[in-house]
């Protein structure tokens, strides 16, 4: 009976520490796993349900450390084991919901729409304000057993808390309304006191005016209205629904919806205008309900603006000779490879990366083509070479390209010689070897580290389910026919009137 | 090229700067003044270009439900029909082709749940059932005609008259061919010729390059592409001597497009008399492939329609970018335009065309391309929830279902819906536009930037409509 009694009284003692350790286990869990999502946001709707709670959650920290810190100070003075009781529930307390509202913040990060400095701060920062609050309750609770040592460790600590605290929320309210929520109403004599203010953002309109030419309409009189409207969730920090308006460039790019926010001479296709021009009752108006919203007469500047032809600020006339000196000079390289069949270009228009087809190459000069492609090798995203009889000496030449994703290899002979190669690509996700002669021997080889989806299909390989070193990797296997039959006796049974001839 | 195509002014202004020097090199569908002069530059009209965005899927076939499937017996069901099976219609109804409206008509098929997502098809498509977790069903479509001709051209070309470049042209003018020795735009066809004619696989105004190739899937799949020369060098000697007499009177009459294009299409048969006999020779497929194709049934339609689509398997398998299918025509076969006889007729049509296209989507899916490959299935307008006479239905073009699978769509998706009648789209109306818009968005193209220059204005297939719907993406 003792006994039980003596390791109910051990298990209560490690309970605490317990409990802390866990907290901080499902933080670096949770830091890990929403880093490896990327712009997930509608296929993981519960994640911003719950990350949404975010902005309530963490007033509790805040006024637990409040009352934590005003009743340490208490301490200092009046010897009370009620009010040392409440310290330790408070600092449990503060721990908890620390690590509660970091959880939830990044939830709500996770979809990808807050970016930059201010955002990585309070991260960060935030995280580590949840941190400390798990090391000072731990702190607080071994006072009990040390209590000169500890102590002091955990009152500067508590020091320390409320830097982080106050460091924490600002960057926190600057995500939500904007960097100059704070100072925008303050005395001048106080701005002056800050020397990091004198930034543009806090210039005022007549600076503004006075920094651009005269020519530059959009400058002078349209991106000031879109700052104070507009850039606090659609700028560098935040970028609701995928769209940005703190610059021109980002003015005249589509976001999530697919839609441009301005089109010159377009009045009716212009949706940034559309949405001013919502009531504020509607639930696609913009700025939404509760914000300011933009005056009549601001509204009229941009529709002109717009109709005019949405004229951007003036472009720099060298720079542009230049790019396209440097675009004609590469594209006459592409030129050389495409006459012999070979196509290397672009997957998109603003993307870097680079799309790789083999599929017309004619088989000559293959070492003078595959030096100029060498050149273009970080950039290539995406190779095909079905069937191709070269795949060896291409993928030699390109062999720890950076940003390869995707390898299309169906149908080629020799598949185990080049496996080297294939694990050799870091970034590889995609490997397609349908058809190709690679061999029970040759699978075992492979191991490419981000590897996440790999076909099979019409190989030696036929039992695509137990590949152990693959586990992680999902495996297309061929086509199953197994289930044929029987859709083919419902889809007869069910041609009541009308029979095929057998 | 592009003679008609003038760039809005001459001044380069910072919007052109902007989308210019963010692009790639030169190879590029946007309308340009860089690309322009680059374009010029490359050797063949059908190089592949840069899309405006990266895109989902590098084909589409598009699987032409010729004549309209009734919309209430295959993917979206309708209880209340049942209900009220032979009473009039409690709803105004429209003006119909026939006008011999009768009661409501109830599907003579049963729907079943497939798949994890549990989409309801009729007992018309048990095989394309099996792939149900792969589809996004649209039953809020609608057309722009009650009229076949029309309505054809309206879902080919985004425009009810005739004479427009057809979508499959305007894939080929904005993306190029990933394979130079094949074109770009093929229908593989059943020899239906769809209602309106052959103008419904044209190029308009865009240059003849990007004009429909027709192929058949019997022996000879193409007209005239053997050679009548003895030997190869006798056929180039021949051709290089027409090309030096087509130059020089190309560069006489200032660069004609259409004399251009003649000289393109010239290289292109020359290219494609190797390519085409061994991309269409399906007899080297595996007996288990032809057997998932339907290449082993009783049913000359369904062995056909099977060696369309594995046809147009391997053309995408080599890169072309758009394939269309049309209906058969063999054994007194007709189109889904069943204003009588709606049992036998649809029975008919949904034997021939299921287990092949089930197929085709299995056999993509195994080889890794129905990623990369997006497959539309649609008719022109949909059909009457009512009879027309005793048991057929006639044209309905205000609500139907299509549906859409592969690169870049949400499968296992129903996007929109009828009244409970099926009579109407009442949630989410989609239409060609939409359709057109969302298969460009797919494609890497922004379907408000590519555009070409004909009687005055830059011309787009979505004309100014035309709306992305997130909800069917992935």
């Amino acid at each position: 009976m003792s006994l039980i009694t003596h390791l109910m009284g051990q298990y209560k003692r490690l309970m605490a520490p317990l409990i802390l350790l866990l907290m901080a286990a499902i933080l670096g869990i949770l830091y890990n796993y929403t880093n490896s999502l990327a712009l997930a946001e509608e296929s993981i709707p519960w994640i911003q349900f719950f990350g949404r709670f975010h902005p309530v959650v963490l007033h509790l920290p805040i006024g637990l450390f409040f009352g934590l810190f005003t009743l340490e100070l208490v301490a200092l003075k009046i010897r009370n084991p009620g009010v040392s009781t409440c310290t330790y529930l408070l600092s449990y307390l503060l721990a908890f919901s620390a690590c509660l509202a970091s959880y939830l913040g990044l939830l709500l990060a996770s979809n990808g729409e807050y970016q930059g400095e201010t955002f990585e701060l309070h991260k960060n920062l935030g995280i580590l304000f949840a941190i400390v609050s798990l090391v000072t309750t731990a702190l607080k609770q071994l006072s009990l057993y040390k209590r000169a040592l500890f102590l002091w460790i955990y009152r500067s600590l508590m020091l320390v808390m409320l830097l982080l605290l106050s460091l924490v929320g600002h960057n926190g309210g600057n995500l939500t309304h904007g960097v100059d929520y704070l100072t925008h109403y303050a005395p001048d004599w106080l701005l002056q006191l800050n020397p990091l203010k004198a930034d543009k953002q806090g210039l005022t309109l007549v600076q503004v005016e006075a920094s651009a030419s005269n020519s530059d309409h959009f400058s002078m009189h349209i991106q000031p209205i879109l700052n104070a409207y507009c850039v606090e969730c659609h700028g560098a920090e935040k970028q609701k629904s995928g769209y940005r308006l703190d610059t021109y460039e980002h003015l005249i790019q589509p976001g999530k919806m697919g839609d441009n926010p301005i089109e010159d001479h377009s009045l009716a296709g212009s949706k940034l205008l559309e949405y001013m021009l919502l009531p504020e009752s509607d639930i696609m108006a913009m700025p939404p309900e509760g914000k300011r919203r933009p005056s009549a007469d601001e509204i009229l500047k941009i529709a002109h603006w717009i109709s005019l032809g949405a004229e951007g600020p003036p472009i720099d006339e060298a720079a542009l000779a230049a790019e396209l000196e440097a675009k004609a000079k590469e594209f006459a390289l592409l030129e050389q490879l495409f006459s012999q069949g070979i196509i290397l270009l672009p997957i998109a228009s603003d993307s870097n990366l680079l799309y790789l087809d083999f599929q017309n190459y004619e088989g000559t000069e293959l070492d003078t083509l595959l030096n100029i492609i060498s050149n273009y090798k970080d950039r290539i995203f995406e190779i095909k070479l079905t069937g191709s009889s070269k795949a060896y000496p291409i993928l030699e030449a390109l062999s720890h390209a950076k940003a390869l994703e995707n390898l299309n290899l169906s149908n080629i002979t020799s598949a185990d010689s080049i496996i080297e190669f294939i694990n050799s690509f870091d970034q590889l996700k995609t490997l397609n070897l349908h058809g190709s002669d690679i061999s029970q021997a040759g699978l075992a080889q492979l191991n490419s580290p981000k590897l996440q989806s790999l076909y099979l299909g019409a190989t030696a390989i036929k039992d695509t389910h137990n590949i152990p070193h693959l586990a992680a990797v999902k495996v297309t296997a061929d086509f199953d026919l197994s289930a044929l039959a029987q859709i083919e006796a419902i889809s007869d049974e069910n041609t009541s009137s009308f029979k095929p001839k057998k | 090229m592009n003679s008609h195509k003038q760039p809005k002014n001459n001044s380069l202004n910072r919007r052109d700067f902007l989308k210019n020097s963010s692009m790639g090199f030169g190879m590029l569908a946007a309308s340009s003044l860089f690309q322009n002069d680059l374009m010029a530059s490359l050797s063949s009209p059908l190089a592949p270009k840069v899309p405006h965005h990266p895109a989902k899927a590098k084909s589409v076939i598009f699987l032409y439900m010729d004549g309209g499937i009734s919309q209430v017996d295959s993917f979206d069901p309708k209880p209340q029909l049942a209900k009220e099976n032979g009473q009039k219609p409690k709803f105004k109804t429209d003006a119909t082709v026939f006008n011999s409206n009768g009661g409501l008509l109830k599907s003579p098929w049963e729907f079943k749940h497939y798949g994890e997502s549990g989409i309801p098809i009729s007992d018309l498509f048990p095989h394309i059932g099996s792939c149900a977790d792969e589809l996004c069903v649209v039953r809020s479509m609608t057309a722009l005609s009650p009229n076949h001709p029309n309505a054809n051209y309206a879902l080919h070309c985004g425009h009810v008259l005739a004479g427009r470049p057809s979508m499959g042209a305007w894939f080929s003018y904005g993306l190029g061919n990933l394979n130079q020795n094949l074109p770009s735009y093929v229908v593989v066809s059943g020899d239906l010729v769809p209602p309106g004619g052959i103008q419904t696989f044209g190029n308009g105004f865009l240059p003849a390059d990007h004009q429909a190739s027709l192929i058949r899937p019997v022996h000879p799949v193409m007209n005239n592409i053997e050679p009548r020369e003895p030997v190869d060098a006798l056929q180039r000697k021949k051709l290089d001597y027409l090309k030096s007499i087509d130059t020089a009177f190309f560069k006489k009459y200032h660069h004609a497009d259409e004399v251009e294009t003649a000289i393109s299409n010239y290289e292109l048969a020359f290219r494609m008399q190797m390519e085409v006999p061994e991309v269409t020779d399906i007899s080297k497929e595996s007996k288990a492939t032809k057997r998932l194709y339907g290449m082993d049934s009783p049913f000359d339609q369904t062995r056909q329609y099977g060696a369309q689509c594995l046809i147009a398997r391997r053309l995408v398998e080599q890169g072309v970018r758009f394939v269309e299918l049309t209906m058969s025509k063999i054994n007194g076969a007709d189109r889904w335009d069943q204003h009588g006889n709606l049992k036998d007729g649809h029975e008919m049509n949904a034997y021939s065309v299921d287990q092949p296209i089930a197929g085709l989507i299995k056999d993509l899916k195994s080889r890794g391309l129905l990623d990369s490959t997006l497959i539309v299935f649609t008719g022109e307008f949909g059909r009457t929830p009512f009879a027309q006479g005793a048991n057929g239905r006639d044209h309905n073009p205000q609500g139907f279902s299509m549906w859409m699978a592969g690169g870049g769509i949400k499968g296992g998706t129903i996007y929109g819906a009828t009244d409970e009648y099926g009579y109407r789209a009442i949630e989410n109306k989609v239409d060609v536009h939409d359709l057109h818009a969302n298969m460009m968005h797919l494609m890497g193209i922004n379907h408000k930037e590519l555009t070409y220059r004909f009687s005055g204005r830059d011309v787009r297939l979505t004309d100014v409509h035309g709306n992305i719907i997130p909800e069917i993406l992935s």
